[in-house]
């Protein structure tokens, strides 16, 4: 990973929708000095304005579903969305409730999904550089 | 022929002010990370982002917002440019006044109570700082005999050692360090001015700033000046490495506090330590110590 560390630099918002706050302690913890994603660039932005990667934390939520797709929709060109965790992925176990959609996929489109429950760090930080592969494709495209 | 060569020369070192600035912001962060235990990024992570900023597309929320980016761009890189030329300091420091107020109005024409809140916080910033380095400038064409950067050529920290002391407020500010915020709504508040900027025109609007940083840099320098070029530049890059230093110790060692208090303490001292060294050098120079 130190090899990658020179990467670019993704700005990163984080949405919870719903989840069980596992997954959104794990985010936390990427900015801690353990994980510092500081160190490959990341900074985290509470602004969707700012940011080029969203991650989204938990099953989607009916109330919740309207703000994630004002928030995605904010974001400039070219943007990345990462679902963490199996909640946000698929929204299972809460799947088949009343007040759950499913997951992030149900409303906006996802870049990368990221297994786990809850998701580690250290594939919080993966997902992401495998998400800005994407991102140099979406770049080209726009081109 | 000399003075083509001469404007070559300073339109180079124009346009590697961006680079210089960004390094120096690089280095600001990996220092701010060691002091916190991190390992940081790498020194080229300002200048990255600024490249992502640029190649973003931007969403903008009316056409004067993205015009008071530009303009603010345009006014602070002129400022510079004064500088680097050795004009007027007195001028370079009032146009990058301007392009500070263009910035605020920036903010302004945007209707979210982030960005004005961060306007008007951007206010009181330049109240507490900007009547400070008027002084600072003032008293710098006082020792020397002229506003020219160019007129210089001693080391006029020998005659005004509090000046820059009194500077380091306006670092402070101008490098965005937590001193001067509220804790609970921290990252909001210090994007203030550039919250409802994004993309290229966020990238334009903090160009912008670090131009106003290379002009802030620029007028300490000038205390630095020696008549040996090569000594001077030695002891200008030690003055620039100490002012980042001791801002990031400055801002990992003090508690937050709000941009009323700044406005309370750093102006009056700023006031009266310039006010007082130039005091004491009009004594020494008519002869009364
Ligand atoms: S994936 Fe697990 S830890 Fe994460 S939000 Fe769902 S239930 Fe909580």
């Amino acid at each position: 990973m130190a090899a990658r560390r020179e990467a670019t630099s993704p700005w990163l918002l984080h949405f919870d929708t719903g989840s069980c706050n596992g997954c959104d302690i794990e985010v936390w913890a990427l900015l801690t000095p353990r994980y510092d994603i500081e160190r490959f660039g990341m900074l985290n932005k509470g602004n969707p304005k700012h940011a080029d990667v969203l991650l989204v934390t938990g099953a989607v939520t009916r109330k919740s579903a309207e703000r994630l797709k004002r928030l995605y929709d904010q974001m400039p060109e070219p943007k990345l969305v990462i679902a963490c965790g199996d909640c946000a992925s698929t929204g299972a176990p809460y799947v088949g409730c009343y007040n759950v959609l499913g997951g992030v996929d149900q409303v906006i489109p996802v870049d990368v999904y990221i297994p786990g429950c809850a998701a580690r760090p250290e594939v919080l930080i993966d997902g992401v550089m495998v998400a800005l592969e994407k991102w140099k494709v979406k770049k080209e495209v726009k081109a | 022929m000399l003075d083509i060569l001469a404007a070559i020369i300073i339109f180079a070192l124009w346009a590697l002010v961006p680079i210089l600035i960004g390094l120096l912001l690089g280095a600001d962060r990996i220092l701010t990370a060691r002091l916190q235990g991190r390992r940081g990024p790498t020194v080229l992570q300002p200048l990255k982002d600024m490249a992502k900023l640029l190649g973003k597309r931007a969403k903008q929320v009316n056409l004067s917002q993205v015009a008071f980016a530009y303009l603010a761009l345009a006014l602070q890189a002129v400022a510079v440019l004064l500088l680097i030329a050795g004009g007027d300091v007195l001028a370079s420091l009032l146009i990058s006044g301007a392009g500070a107020f263009v910035m605020v109005l920036g903010a302004f024409s945007v209707r979210s109570p982030y960005s004005s809140l961060g306007a008007q916080r951007e206010l009181v910033q330049i109240l507490a700082t900007e009547p400070v380095l008027l002084l600072v400038v003032l008293s710098l064409g006082y020792a020397n005999g002229t506003f020219l950067a160019s007129g210089n050529g001693t080391l006029l920290i020998a005659s005004l050692p509090l000046a820059p002391v009194a500077m380091i407020p306006a670092f402070l500010m101008r490098l965005e360090k937590s001193p001067y915020d509220t804790a609970t709504a921290h990252s909001e508040l210090v994007a203030g001015p550039y919250t409802e900027y994004s993309g290229r025109a966020l990238g334009i609007i903090k160009m912008a700033h670090w131009f106003e940083l290379a002009v802030l840099f620029g007028i300490l320098l000038l205390f630095f000046d020696l008549p040996d070029p090569v000594m001077g530049v030695i002891l200008k890059a030690a003055a620039v490495a100490t002012v980042v230093v001791l801002t990031a110790l400055i801002d990992n060692c003090t508690a937050r506090t709000t941009r009323w208090t700044l406005l309370r303490s750093a102006l009056p001292l700023g006031l009266v330590l310039v006010g007082a060294n130039l005091t004491t050098l009009y004594l020494i120079n008519n002869g009364v110590i």
